[in-house]
This record gives structure tokens, sequence and C-alpha cells, in this order.
């Protein structure tokens, strides 16, 4: 199976503290992958190398091949890199190769195929539904001031391209008729779901997503496992952050355990489940959460 | 309660295009306003339509993207000054060079804030407010030798349209009313468009934003030298009423009477730059004393409105909602 993003010793550190410690694994094409762990274990942090919000401290995220995330070159190490120096030149060859050197912006991770939601939800609260998703197809399209100003048929076109777009996903996710309300007086579930459609919108090839099931109720849990199966089966990879054990088993075909930062097991369900590492760092939790409920 | 807040905000539908009537409506009101008054008067029009104009170019920067711009008189008189400067030394008739006093601040514009977008909310206020004050400072320093420093430039032949000298305080009413229609039809189309949804994205949440895909530093860029430029050509027009330039029309308080008209009448609304043009330029010159007293004045609107109505006078629909909604769901009791 090919691998559609490769982590290779991804870390990273935050002053002393080491929150992402050598991780290695691969995201096949077209499967759900689980990354759990206890609250702490690095696991956002990983996402947000993925999608270059942060830089890696050191190692790698590949996807499709390419480079995505590395440490940014120090000042030496781009004066003696060759194609720093002829980056600016505007020849494809080149540009291609700086590319795969340079540190990308979160923009252009998700221009190359990657979306992601976030685990405290992020949405343009004073904008529609409708408006919010229609962030999606930005990327791939053109329009700018001269089209806004004398909205030439091209332009009209592919405002009317977006908003069919968006309207499509809205539907996807089940959230046709809250077009017009404001994302911020959307319920709790709901919002959930929007923030899911508008990355879903970016048209990407792996989708990630940072606890979907965080605050929501069973039944609506249970949707949207649902939904996120039908996202898979449409041809998108997931990459699933959960943080509670039995969503990810529900769903997942594979998974990868953190605990302190660190891949304690990698595996299948039954592998996962009955692995003693990994039933140590959740039993530890539970009695934490128990000694805090005294 | 969820259920509750719904209910209490059910229009959340957006405001429809007003009708045609009420738009040509205004047009033949706007034309006919100044016919009645005297020259002082018209004059006092012709100001507020100039910061009218001012204010929508800084909505864009302030309302739509989000961007703090206490420096915008900066560019404001630059375009003033590239008009003045082509007309002084080229002959250039005045009306052909607003092209390029718009071109001119729009370059300022995007060399003095490309450094500088990286900053967030209450950083790039201050840094701003400086590059504002070093505008003011080269011009007062005369530092190209040709901007006539402190005395600024004078005798700037007046715009002549069709071999009509525009000399009359009327004439520059309409020839301001002819670019704040322009100004006013453009904003909207911005507005609902590609460009201007990005800018909203930007406000909202820019790290949301470039997670979509935008690229964030280019689109407040764009805000930024869009609005730079339209400042200029306020600029222009006003090279052109007054013949004289200073290069106290850069100054830190211009910036702030520009800022205020913006947050006053209700950030991101259109109406709401009329309405804070209204309250900062009109009423302190009809009411002379009050003009004395205008930095007073304008301290106690801006407490009493934000006490009163943090949405400002004639806020977007948007926003307004926004902040009613979150009144009402702090009001219901649990
Ligand atoms: N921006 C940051 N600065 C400093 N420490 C951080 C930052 N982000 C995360 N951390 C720390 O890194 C560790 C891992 O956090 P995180 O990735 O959010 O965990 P998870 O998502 O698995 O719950 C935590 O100890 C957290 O406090
Ligand atoms: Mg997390």
């Amino acid at each position: 199976m090919m691998a559609l993003l490769k982590i290779q010793n991804l870390t990273k550190q935050f002053g002393g503290l080491t929150a992402v410690d050598q991780v290695n694994f691969d995201v096949h094409q077209g499967e759900i992958l689980g990354l759990i762990g206890p609250n702490g274990a690095g696991k956002t942090t990983i996402f947000n190398m993925i999608t270059g919000i942060y830089p890696p401290t050191f190692g790698e995220v590949y996807f499709k091949d390419h480079r995505i995330a590395h440490s940014p070159l120090t000042w030496r190490q781009r004066l003696s890199t060759p194609v720093w120096w002829l980056s600016w030149l505007p020849i494809s060859a080149i540009r291609q190769q700086w590319n795969d050197v340079r540190t990308l912006r979160p923009h252009e991770i998700t221009k190359r195929g990657i979306a992601r939601t976030f685990q405290t939800i992020r949405l343009f609260n004073n904008l529609t539904a409708l408006e919010n998703v229609m962030a999606g197809p930005h990327h791939r399209t053109q329009a700018g001031l001269w089209g806004a100003l004398f909205r030439p048929p091209t332009q009209q076109k592919e405002e009317a391209y977006i908003v069919a777009e968006a309207k499509r996903y809205l539907k996807f996710m089940g959230l046709a008729d809250y077009r017009d309300e404001l994302a911020k007086n959307l319920p709790y579930g709901h919002q959930r779901r929007l923030e899911i459609a508008r990355a879903l919108a970016t048209e990407p090839a792996l989708i990630v997503l940072d606890e979907p099931g965080a605050g929501l109720n069973e039944q609506e849990s249970i949707e949207l496992m649902a939904l996120i199966h039908e996202i898979r089966n449409s041809g998108v990879t997931v990459l699933l952050i959960e943080h509670d054990m039995k969503v990810v088993m529900g769903i997942c075909e594979r998974i990868v355990v953190l605990d302190y930062g660190k891949k304690i097991a990698e595996g299948n369900r039954d592998e996962v489940q009955h692995n003693p590492r990994v039933i140590e760092a959740y039993l530890g939790e539970a009695e934490e959460e128990e000694s805090e409920e005294v | 309660m969820t259920a509750m807040t719904n209910m209490n905000t059910t229009p959340t539908r957006l405001r429809k295009i007003n009708p045609l009537w009420w738009q040509i409506g205004l047009v033949v009101v706007s034309i006919l306003l100044p016919l009645p008054l005297g020259d002082y008067y018209r004059t006092v029009l012709w100001r507020t339509g100039l910061y009218t104009i001012l204010g929508l170019s800084l909505n864009i920067i302030l309302g739509y993207a989000g961007l703090f711009q206490l420096g915008h008189a900066a560019f404001y008189a630059i375009g003033a000054y590239t008009a003045g400067l082509l007309n002084l030394h080229f002959g250039i008739p005045l009306l052909l060079t607003f092209p390029v006093a718009v071109i001119v601040s729009a370059f300022f514009g995007f060399i003095i804030t490309r450094p500088i977008l990286h900053l967030r909310g209450d950083y790039l206020c201050i840094v701003t407010i400086a590059f504002g004050e070093v505008v003011r400072l080269m011009l007062v320093n005369n530092l190209f030798g040709i901007t006539g420093g402190a005395n600024g430039l004078s005798r700037i032949a007046r715009p002549v349209l069709f071999g009509l000298v525009l000399r009359q305080p009327i004439y520059h009413y309409y020839l301001m009313l002819l670019f704040l229609i322009i100004t006013i039809f453009a904003i909207r189309r911005l507005e609902n468009s590609r460009l201007g949804r990005a800018w909203m994205y930007v406000r909202e949440d820019q790290v949301a934003a470039e997670a979509m895909g935008i690229d964030t530093t280019h689109v407040k860029l764009l805000a930024f030298v869009i609005g730079s430029g339209w400042a200029g050509l306020a600029g222009a027009l006003y090279a052109g009423q007054l013949t004289v330039i200073a290069p106290d029309m850069a100054k830190f308080l211009e910036s702030v009477i520009m800022f205020c008209i913006v947050v006053l009448g209700g950030t991101g609304s259109i109406p709401g730059v009329f309405v804070g043009a209204f309250g900062m330029i009109t009423l302190p010159e009809i009411f002379r004393p009050l003009k004395d007293w205008r930095d007073a004045w304008l301290g106690f609107a801006m407490v009493a409105m934000m006490i009163l109505r943090p949405e400002g006078l004639w806020p977007s629909r948007r926003i307004q909602m926004e902040i009613h909604a979150e009144e009402a769901v702090a009001t219901t009791p649990e």
C-alpha cells in the first residue's frame, strides 16, 4: 500500500519540554488511521507540524513523496544550499527543488491536499455557514481585484461554482438547512460538522481531524463516525485524533498510540487493545481522573 | 437555552441589496443638497464627503480585513503631494495626476506595510503610527528637496474639466460626489467577492483562514495596498480644492479622525462611515464652538459610544446581531 503521509523521526521541543519525541508512522492511501493517547501526549502538536503551523525541531513529514515539513534552515545552511541562491529564478525545475527545501506555510500545505479541523473549534463566527464553507474553494479559484470590480463572465462563473461547491459540502455534512445561520449561532454538534464541511471543501487528499468527537453526546458521536466513514469512502484519507479509545475502536483500521510524546504502539484494534503499554498508559489516566473526582 | 438564542436571532439572513429607487433617491438628494446652501456649507459638505471616501478606504483595512491602521493619513498626504508635484513640476493637469496619485500611494502602502504584515493587532497599530509620523517628518524636513518643507506646496493649478476651471466649492463638491459614488459602487462589489470574503476570513480567524488555503499575507497586503491607494485619491482631490498642501495632512490627529470615522459609525459598515464622517467632520464645522473642543468631544463621543453602543451608530447588520446575541445569552437566566 502506498504511504500518502510519512512521518519520520518527528520531534518538537517547547523550551525544555519535548512534546513530540522521535515519532515515526505512515498514513496509507484510503485508510482511517487513529492517533490516540492520553491528554498532553503530543497529538495536536503532531497535527500542527503536519499542517505547517509549527516547524518541527527535528525530523520530517513527507506528503505524496514531497517533503512538507522539516526544521527550518539556518542561515548557514541556506548560504550553502545552491537552490537558495537560485530560488528567485522563475524556472520551474529550480522552484520545484526549492519547494522541497524551504519551509512551507500552512496555506501551501492545504493547497497540496491536506485539510484540517481544530480541537477547539475555529469557525469564522460572524459569517454564515455557507460563507464559512465558501472558504474551501478559495485556493483553487482565481478572481482578484479586477474580477471583483468588473465582474467579467469568468468571475461570475467562478462565484457560482464556489457557491455550488459550498452547498454541496454543507449538504454532505447534513447542514443544508443551516446555510444562512451565523456559524456562532449553530448548536455545538453542528459547529463540529461545519468545520469538517469547510475542510472537505478544500478537496483534500488527506483530512486530519483533531478530536472531532469531543463534546458530542453519544448519539451525535455515532452519527459523526458514520460520516467519517462516508468521507473515507468518497476517497479522502482520514487521520483522526481521538482521546476516547472506545470511539476510535469503532472506525479506525489502524491505530497509533502516543504517550508523553513517544509512540508506544501501532497496529490494528486487537493489537493495540491488548498491548500492555497501552493499557498502562490509559490505566494511569483513568486513575488520575478518579483521583481528581475524589 | 440554545433554542432561545436561536429564536432571538432568527432574522440572520443577510441584508438584501437595496432596491434601485432607494439608491437613485440618495444620488438625487446628494446632487440637490448643496444648491440651497452658501459656499461655506458647500465646503463643509465637500469635506464631509472627502472624509467619507477616506473612511471607506480605511474601512477596507480596518473593517474588512480587521487590521489596525493608525497611520492612514500618511497615504492621504502622499496622494496629495504626488498630484501637487506632478502638477507644479511637469504641468500635468490635475485630473490626469489622479491615477498616478492612486498608484504612488498604493506603492507606498506596499513597501511600508510589507515588512510589518506579520505583526498582530496592537503591535501593528503602534508600528503604523510610527510610519505615519515618519512620512510627516520626511515631508517637514524636505527629505527629497522637492516637498517644500514645513510650508508644503502652494499654487497648484485647479482642475480643469472640458475647459471648465473648477474654482467654486460647488464644482469640487460634484467632483468629490462622483468619486464617492464610484467608491461606494466599488466597495459594495468588493464586499461580495472572493477577495472581500478572504478579508473577512482573515479578520475572523487568521489561523483558520491560513489553514483553509488562504494566503493571509497576500490578502492583507492587498487590503493595505487598495486602501492606501484610495486614500491617495482623496489626497489628490484635496490638493485640487485647496491648491495648498502641507505636511500637516499626515499628522497623527488626522489618522485618529479617520480611525474614529470608521469605528464611530460601526466598523465594516458603509452607512456607518457616513454617520462617522457626519459626527467627526460636519458637526464640529456646524457648531463652531465645538470645533475648538473637538479633541475633547472626540474623547467623550468615543467613551459614551463604547458604553452605550459598542457596535457603532449604524453598524453592519451582522456585527449588530452578533453583539446583541451575546447580550441575549448573557441576560437569559440559566
Ligand atoms: N505552543 C506550545 N508551547 C508550549 N508548550 C506546548 C505548546 N503546545 C503544546 N504544548 C505542550 O506540549 C504537550 C503536548 O500537547 P498537545 O499536543 O496539545 O497534546 P494532546 O493534543 O495530545 O492532548 C503538552 O504538555 C502541552 O502543554
Ligand atoms: Mg490535543
